[in-house]
């Protein structure tokens, strides 16, 4: 019984643990997305957006 | 939709635990996916004309994510099929470690992400024919072909053949004869390539089902077709030399290799019997493998040569 109920603990551990490594890949995925959307915006106004009449 | 049948079968086999990240990374097929990022990094050197580093990033990635995607959907569709392969046996879903719907899941989701970030941040070209590539692959060669027709990977072979087509395409936006000769190149080196792997899993493909030529037509007819598309392949490999989209450098690697590639096609015709004919089609696999991979590694350093010297 002791065994069994060990056992699930370590299953449910696991589990967990990999739960939250696919939580964090996908958030760090995410977070690359946001960035290369933000610097491809940037290369694609180009260098003179600053000075450009408001 | 043959496979779908077993797929709810086939989710549930084993122990399907909470999936882990290396499961889904294994359902993208690494492998192929830097082949495919290879070939596309090629295309995009060898077009005229510049693209900034960044976005250059950003296309190689969509483009790798979208090849990724393409491997999940295959994987997803043919779970039954790869079941009953022992070269495949070992993938997440006929393992028990990731069901059906979890890679139709992550396989739609990343196409879709990487078809919008190709298409919105480089160019709709690019974007396009990386969609034309994924719904090729899943729908023309895993969901048509492959099951009915030992045409399967000649007409199927063009989902490979797309990437530096879609590289040159991130470059320049358009489509020209050389990123066609490109393509053409991967177009018809992939029967003498996935044929050579049959001869010698013959019997694996015959107790899944698939109709590949060894299995529909046998092994002589088989062997003969090889000869015929390797006779074709390189003079087309030599051909971007003729042309001059490429250099000498390429020219000699792609005629040295070409000689080695007819040498080793020649042996699959002659040595018919025994072990030796699954040696020779297991070298003639092999060394097709290193064939495509030198020869778009030989364009692309001397395109990189050529830009660094300008």
């Amino acid at each position: 019984m002791a065994v069994v109920m060990s056992s699930n603990r370590d299953e449910e551990q696991e589990r967990t643990k990999r739960q939250r490594m696919r939580s964090l890949v996908i958030a760090l995925a995410l977070g690359v997305m946001a960035v290369l959307f933000y610097l491809a915006t940037i290369v694609h106004l180009g260098g003179n957006v600053g000075s450009r009449p408001l | 939709m043959q496979g779908m049948g077993a797929h709810g079968e086939i989710g549930r086999i084993g122990h399907v635990s909470e999936p882990g990240v290396g499961e889904f990374v294994e359902l993208m097929k690494p492998r192929v996916m830097s082949l495919v990022v290879f070939t596309a990094l090629t295309g995009m050197l060898a077009a005229p004309g510049s693209i900034h580093p960044v976005i250059g990033v950003i296309a190689l990635l969509a483009i790798a994510v979208g090849a990724g995607a393409s491997g999940a959907l295959n994987m997803w569709y043919d779970a039954d099929i790869d079941a009953r392969m022992a070269r495949t046996a070992a993938r997440p879903i006929p393992r028990g470690r990731v069901t059906g719907n979890e890679a139709l899941t992550f396989g739609s989701i990343l196409a879709v992400l990487s078809i919008l970030t190709l298409g919105v941040l480089v160019n709709w070209t690019a974007g396009a024919l990386l969609a034309l590539t994924i719904g090729f692959y899943l729908f023309v060669y895993t969901m048509w072909l492959k099951r009915r027709t030992p045409q399967n990977i000649v007409i199927g072979g063009a989902a490979g053949a797309f990437p530096p087509m879609i590289g040159w395409a991130a470059v320049t936006g358009s489509i020209s004869i050389e990123s066609v000769l490109m393509f053409l190149i991967i177009f018809v080196w992939t029967p003498p390539h996935f044929w050579a792997l049959a001869l010698y899993r013959c019997r694996d493909y015959e107790r899944a089902g698939v109709p590949m030529l060894p299995v529909v037509a046998g092994a002589g007819e088989t062997r003969r077709q090889i000869w015929l598309y390797t006779l074709i392949l390189v003079p087309l490999a030599i051909a971007p030399a003729l042309i001059g989209m490429a250099g000498i450098f390429y020219g000699f690697i792609s005629a040295a290799l070409g000689v080695v590639f007819l040498y080793l096609a020649w042996n699959v015709r002659r040595i018919t019997q025994g072990r030796e004919a699954d040696q020779a089609a297991r070298q003639l696999f092999t060394f097709s493998i290193l064939y495509l991979f030198v020869l778009f590694a030989a364009l692309l350093v001397e395109h990189a040569v050529a830009r660094w010297i300008a």
